[in-house]
């Protein structure tokens, strides 16, 4: 009622107001201003109109010397040029914010444990709203679906620029799609989130402002890919294009105007071969080159640019393009620079956010650094929160190892369900998390939608050491040489060898595993690697089990497909099965063949995505989907916890996370380009 | 008593090499002092399995006391005074605002200490190798026992605490103690026969063979040794990842063993070499005596006294080296608790921080190693001919 | 001119002795579990393509590791010798040089710095411990420089860090603070890294001063006890003046000789240290490469460099000890 109250009176008073200078709402005083089609955003017009006011436009008074920072700038444009016609006015949380300070972050390394900071910069055609359920726009100013879900159009904004100041427009679009993904001189073969019902799509630039996808079949959740996703579906043509041959015939002769053989070579050297936006820059790879190129990293749309590049970190300044405003007109973001430095031990890590050295960070930290991350809040004048993971810890077994003997009984579903009531789940969780968590399966998605049937969440979690012991016996593992440890049933030894990266999950709870397995008579040992060692020992198919972390809503399930189709997710992730994918990429001339399960499966979430969500048929389909994925013990679930999220107190307009995840891309929801830092 | 100077003198100019080092020795007091705390901790070492209360790996753990600080045993409390030692009951509650363990301590609830307690079950003999191959594995155990000194009854006492995982710090420490003294020992044994060997030759025979082995000795000498070690260790271990934590132990050992032995070697070799042109071995030669015959009745006692020095004085860095090792997690695991093991445990800050008295270990590690060298420095002082005449 | 001819034969020893260290560390690194072809092939697949058997194959023949040892021996030492190339590592698919930049200078660095600290403490200690009566003083000092060796130095680094983060609020963690960690050498930025470097510096050098004094120890009692020793005080010179003058001099000369051996004795430590303090040098990357990434190419590189420096110290000392003393250059030459 108060609300209709307010609204009203700004009606009454609208003639007397429509010069005035906007008012500087905020969420959580929206000074009766009626909110927009969205939550917490407003296309200027729209907020012109709701406000009754007209919008004056200002910038970060260093930009200029930020704009110097950046290599190959020109020289900086007035503000009027820099903000987008078309600017998306951001209603920030609790206040306007000052401009300047720098933002310090922790990674664990190049490429390692980075997404949490990727994505306070981060951009894409739309979002995830921090009710984590609405998609809103950001970089398209709107979209549009046909009626069938086979045609995506995104409306961008007109005068939206580059970093470097060039017009962005849809041609930048059909260029990341064509020319950078589905060449495989640059991508090898392109990502599935890419192809609808296995075929490429058709990306049509309708105008400068209208890029359109028309696809094969229906994929109702591309939509939310391009809300969650950390690959950002637009890259500089007129930049990256000098060098790429199909773009520019003379690319070569260009690329070896800077020293490169081939264009190819140079977009590489940006690009870096994927859409990840830490992959090395020419600063990394070659310093000295790169201060002769044209760019020591290639333009962008993000809030933040790099501008240097080490083994130890790296540093960015503030995009002087960027397309966002608060509601006072003031250019986004607030935040100058960011600093992000490299530490790969937690327990350091842990010694700098104690310390008050760090002003956001969430990916890594666990919750068994709780104790110590709580008790220096006052002193390191931070605070932390705790929530829920999507993703839980989980363990696999290589089912399709190298050793042929340890396969047969890895791909045993049996052995592989001994294994998992072998873990005393309801210990754990006293143990390592404090009793906050809660023992489960996984199914695949999580949360847990409705269709599952309850059962599968706890799936072989009940703790049976002695059940456990006998399925053993009865498989043949058996102790043949008397060392006290069971051996294959071949008699040779069989020793799990556990290797983890602490950005997967806790050492504790790979201990803990350890040790419930020796109690049922397994040999494992526990090994830490760096995320790097991890992967690439994942992906070469050396491991004998897969740790980290695992599961993702069924928004995201929509547009991708990764987690139900061998090898079960990216190279990042946690992977299996690495010789069924060969066999289905040679089709069946090498490899091992899937069985039917999941080959099963493959069919179902392309069914699954094809399928208008919440329909029978689509509910059906994610039920069965859940359960294979549950029985089949592919990877076995731990406990479900919270961890902890931890924010400076300087650090404003910073609101508490719904979840800690990844899977919405960690901050994207919760707009870090509004965030301020009060120095 | 009363024996005239004479006598006195005479003693000392008829006493054997080992008489004249023990009287020197015994006169260093802090040598002396360091000398009975070896043995001291030695002896507990060996009866660490007695001593202990608990098993000290994860299937003696206390899981309703982690992180819990040590308790010590009293003898009055404000309800009185018992001639049994007790102590009080204590229960450990998580505070969820913190997530921290807070001990509440029942003043009204007395656990008294028991002695010769029956408890689990343990074998000064016990020994299980498991080498690759299965023909070469094979276990020994005998003199199992179940008695142990102390115990607490209707709970448990943890006079050093506990560790995050409930395991009792005193059954631990006693255990790493012998542990480590044993890698040790196993070292210096493997470096001091390889040294024996490699040196005796270079310095016997001198010559060419002499240079060969030198060059080569020199450069083992020359690779830093820890990162020799964590080579070595991380291809080991990752090649034979079923290597049992006793197997480990053993192999550490002989890692330490293989590349400690140059040191000596050299100091072997040069002793050698001087001695060889001394006139006694020349006169035993015109003797007619053989090569065995000289190395064995003159060469060999003319310096065994500072062999064992040497190899006293390479004891704590054999330790040291192994601590190192098992801290950077390529030497010692658990279940084999050695105070490099510990060690790494409080490496934390935050153990560091709240739970100090999972400390303790390294204080042992520290005695530990100081009583070796100041033994180590009694004995060098002692065996040097000219010391007994400066003072 | 048999200078001349000492130096060089010092040089040719030094430069057998680095081919024979090579050849060790090269063996070794082979050993170390990861095939670079199969790493390089599974990072390609981050690019969607996927592994067959003929690609690993091809992948081999490109590295050059379908060559027989000795051969891949050879082009690997030909590029450290001639071309100061060490090559890619395969796990962080970037050039080992790069990688290492100035890192390894500040590691040795930081080891000179460690093994001057000492010396500085162990001469004068150990020469007065030689001739003092005073047990008391006496024991003190041997303690305090004992206890260095005894403390583990990890636990020690981490100590003072958590200490000095209570009192100054300041993490003496890392080499750099961040204004001066991408910035080129300068004035400043060397004062920042003294600002941090002490703490290695003193770890280290206290942890070395042990040894160091068991052999100024061991060498003053030696000397003490020798004929000149005697003579001298039979001339009435007596006290600190006679050591200093006498035998301090002549236990020098093995000192000088063993300072190679100390550098390697500090080398053995600063991975450790380097990891708790997050000293992003080439002792804490040696770590990383040997126990958590097994990166063969970074390992055997930073050992290969470590050794060789040691092997260079050796080279110096000598030459040192030549000038010095007649007789060292005569024993050589026979």
């Amino acid at each position: 009622m108060k609300k209709i109250l307010l609204s009203g009176a700004a009606f009454f008073a609208l003639p007397g107001m429509a010069l005035a200078a906007c008012p500087p709402i905020t969420v959580a005083n929206m000074g009766g201003i009626a909110p927009g089609e969205f939550p917490q955003q407003y296309e200027l017009g729209a907020f012109q109109d709701a406000a009754s006011c007209t919008m004056e436009f200002k910038g970060n008074p260093d930009a200029a010397a930020l704009n110097a920072k950046i290599q190959g700038n020109p020289d900086l444009l007035p503000l009027a040029e820099r903000i987008p016609e078309e600017p998306l006015v951001m209603v920030p949380y609790d206040s306007i914010g000052q401009y300047g300070g720098t933002l310090r972050a922790l990674s664990n390394a190049t490429e390692a444990g980075t997404s949490d900071f990727l994505s306070v910069r981060h951009v894409n055609f739309v979002r995830f709203s921090d009710d984590l359920s609405t998609i809103v726009p950001n970089i398209a100013k709107g979209w549009d679906w046909n009626e069938d879900f086979t045609q995506l159009t995104f409306f961008l904004r007109k005068g939206h620029k580059w970093s470097d100041g060039a017009p962005f427009t849809a041609d930048d679009v059909k260029f990341w799609y064509d020319n950078l993904n589905f060449d495989e001189n640059v991508i090898a073969k392109p990502k599935d989130f890419l192809l609808a019902g296995g075929e490429k799509m058709n990306v049509v630039v309708v105008d400068p402002q209208t890029v359109r996808f028309e696809m094969a079949a229906p994929k109702p959740g591309f939509l939310a890919h391009f809300a969650n996703s950390y690959s950002q579906p637009f890259q500089p043509k007129h930049f990256l294009g000098t060098y790429h041959p199909a773009i520019n015939p003379d690319a070569d002769a260009e690329a070896k105007k800077i020293g490169f053989e081939t264009g190819y070579e140079v977009v590489n050297f940006y690009h870096g071969q994927s859409d990840w936006t830490d992959t090395p820059t020419p600063m990394l790879r070659d310093l000295e080159k790169s201060t002769a190129m044209p760019f020591a990293t290639q333009p962008t749309l993000e809030s933040h640019i790099y501008i240097t590049d080490t083994t130890e970190g790296r540093k960015l300044v503030a995009n002087p393009y960027f397309h966002q405003v608060d509601t006072a007109g003031n250019q986004l973001p607030y935040i100058s620079e960011q600093d992000e430095l490299y530490i790969n031990e937690n327990e350091v890590r842990i010694l700098k956010i104690v310390n008050g050295e760090v002003d956001y960070k969430s990916q890594s930290l666990q919750l068994p650094s709780g104790p110590q991350l709580l008790e220096g809040q006052e002193k390191g004048d931070y605070t932390v929160h705790l929530k829920p993971t999507i993703a839980q810890v989980v363990v696999g077994f290589n089912i399709t190892h190298e050793d042929e003997a340890k396969r047969a009984i890895f791909s045993n579903v049996d052995f592989r369900k001994a294994m998992s009531v072998a873990i005393n789940r309801a210990e754990m969780n006293e143990t390592t998390y404090f009793g906050l968590g809660t023992p489960s399966a996984y199914i695949g998605f999580s949360p847990t939608p409705a269709f599952v049937d309850p059962k599968w969440t706890t799936y072989a979690t009940e703790f049976d050491a002695a059940g456990a012991m006998a399925t053993l016996d009865a498989l043949g593992v058996k102790d043949a040489d008397g060392d006290g440890f069971r051996d294959l049933p071949s008699g040779d030894p069989l020793v799990l060898n556990i290797q983890f990266a602490t950005q997967g999950g806790p050492a504790a709870v790979y201990e803990f595993i350890a040790q419930n397995w020796k109690d049922v008579g397994i040999n494992a040992t526990v090994k830490e690697v760096t995320p790097d060692e991890y992967r690439s020992a994942q992906s070469a198919n050396k491991l004998d089990i897969i740790s980290w972390g695992k599961g993702q809503p069924v928004a995201i399930v929509l547009g991708n497909n990764e987690l139900w189709v061998p090898p079960y997710e990216n190279y990042f992730g946690s992977r299996n099965a690495m010789l069924w994918v060969k066999w289905l990429e040679t089709e069946g001339a090498e490899g091992v063949e899937p069985p039917a399960w999941a080959k099963d499966m493959m069919d179902d979430v392309e069914a699954f995505q094809q399928a208008a969500p919440g329909s029978d048929t689509s509910n059906e389909i994610g039920a069965r989907m859940a359960a294979t994925m549950a029985e089949q013990l592919v990877f076995m679930g731990t406990v479900s916890a919270p961890n902890p999220i931890v924010h400076r107190n300087a650090l404003k307009n910073f609101t508490e996370f719904k979840t800690w995840s990844y899977e919405y891309y960690r901050t994207y929801p919760y707009r870090a380009t509004q965030w301020w830092l009060d120095q | 008593m009363a024996r005239s100077v004479a006598e006195t003198k005479e003693a000392y100019f008829t006493a054997s090499q080992y008489q004249l080092i023990r009287a020197r020795f015994r006169r260093n007091r802090l040598a002396m002092i360091s000398g009975w705390f070896l043995v001291l901790i030695i002896l507990s070492g060996f009866f660490a399995p007695f001593l202990s209360p608990y098993d000290p790996t994860v299937a003696g753990r206390d899981k309703d006391y982690l992180n819990g600080a040590p308790q010590i045993p009293h003898f009055c409390d404000k309800n009185g005074c018992s001639w049994r030692p007790f102590i009080h009951g204590v229960e450990m509650k998580l505070d969820m605002t913190t997530l921290r363990r807070t001990p509440t301590v029942n003043e009204d609830k007395r656990l008294y200490m028991q002695f010769f307690v029956q408890g689990w079950e343990y074998s000064f003999a016990d020994f299980s190798w498991n080498l690759p191959g299965d023909a070469l594995d094979g276990r020994v155990k005998a003199l199992t026992f179940t008695t142990h000194l102390f115990g607490l009854d209707g709970g448990k006492l943890h006079l050093f605490g506990t560790d995050g995982e409930g395991k009792d710090l005193f059954s631990r420490t006693l255990h790493a103690v012998w542990t480590s003294m044993a890698v040790g020992t196993i070292g210096v044994l493997i470096a001091f026969v390889l040294a024996l060997i490699i040196g005796g030759v270079a310095g016997y025979f001198g010559g060419w063979i002499d240079s060969v082995i030198q060059m080569i000795t020199d450069t083992v000498r020359t690779i830093p040794s820890i990162p020799l070690f964590m080579a070595i260790s991380a291809i080991l271990f990752e090649y034979y990842p079923e290597m049992s934590s006793e197997t480990r132990f053993f192999v550490i050992a002989c890692v330490l063993g293989l590349i400690g032995w140059p040191t000596l070697a050299r100091r072997i070799r040069t002793h050698l070499l001087a001695e060889r042109s001394q006139e006694y071995v020349l006169a035993a030669q015109l003797c007619g005596a053989s090569s065995s015959h000289v190395i064995r009745r003159h060469l060999l006692p003319s310096f065994t006294s500072y062999i064992l020095v040497d190899l006293i004085i390479s004891f704590p860095y054999m330790v040291l080296s192994e601590t190192a090792l098992s801290f950077i997690g390529l030497g010692l695991k658990d279940p084999v608790n050695s105070l490099g093991v510990m060690l790494k445990n409080v490496s934390e800050a935050d153990v560091l921080m709240n739970y100090q008295w999972e400390a303790i270990p390294a204080v042992f590690f520290v005695v530990l190693v100081l009583a070796f060298v100041f033994v180590g420095d009694g004995l060098r002082d002692a065996a040097d001919p000219y010391s007994g005449t400066k003072k | 001119m048999r200078f001349l001819q000492f130096a060089l034969m010092r040089a040719l020893m030094a430069v057998i002795t680095l081919m024979t260290v090579s050849l060790v560390v090269f063996t070794l690194m082979e050993f170390v579990p990861a095939d670079c072809a199969e790493r390089y092939v599974a990072f390609k697949q981050t690019s969607g393509q996927n592994i067959t058997e003929a690609d690993i194959q091809a992948e081999r023949v490109r590295l050059g590791l379908d060559q027989p040892f000795f051969v891949r021996w050879g082009t690997w030492m030909g590029n450290v010798f001639f071309r100061g190339d060490f090559g890619d590592s395969c796990i962080l698919r970037q050039s080992i040089n790069d990688l290492l930049k100035d890192k390894f200078w500040i590691s040795l660095g930081i080891a000179l710095a460690s093994l001057v600290v000492a010396y500085a403490i162990a001469v004068p200690v150990g020469i007065y411990a030689a001739a003092s009566h005073n047990a008391f003083f006496n024991g003190t000092l041997r303690l305090m420089s004992y206890l260095g060796l005894a403390l583990p130095n990890f636990l020690l680094a981490l100590v003072v860090v958590l200490i000095w983060a209570t009192v100054f609020d300041d993490l003496l963690i890392g080499i750099f603070s961040a204004e001066y960690r991408d910035a080129p050498w300068s004035v400043d930025k060397f004062l920042d890294f003294l600002g941090r470097a002490w703490l290695p510096i003193f770890i280290l050098g206290w942890s070395a001063t042990a040894f160091a004094l068991q052999t100024v120890r061991a060498l003053m009692l030696d000397e003490q006890g020798k004929l000149y020793v005697t003579a001298a005080s039979a001339r009435g010179i007596s006290g600190q003046k006679l050591l200093w003058r006498y035998p301090a001099r002549h236990a020098m000369g093995p000192v000088i000789n063993s300072l190679g051996f100390d550098l390697n004795r500090i080398f053995n430590e600063l991975p450790v240290v380097a990891l708790i303090l997050v000293l992003t040098e080439s002792g804490a990357m040696l770590f990383e490469a040997l126990a958590r990434s097994n990166d063969q190419q970074l390992a055997g590189a930073i050992i290969f460099l470590l050794t060789a420096s040691i092997v260079f110290l050796n080279f110096l000392t000598d030459i040192a000890l030549a000038l010095i003393d007649p007789r060292v250059r005569r024993g050589l030459l026979g």
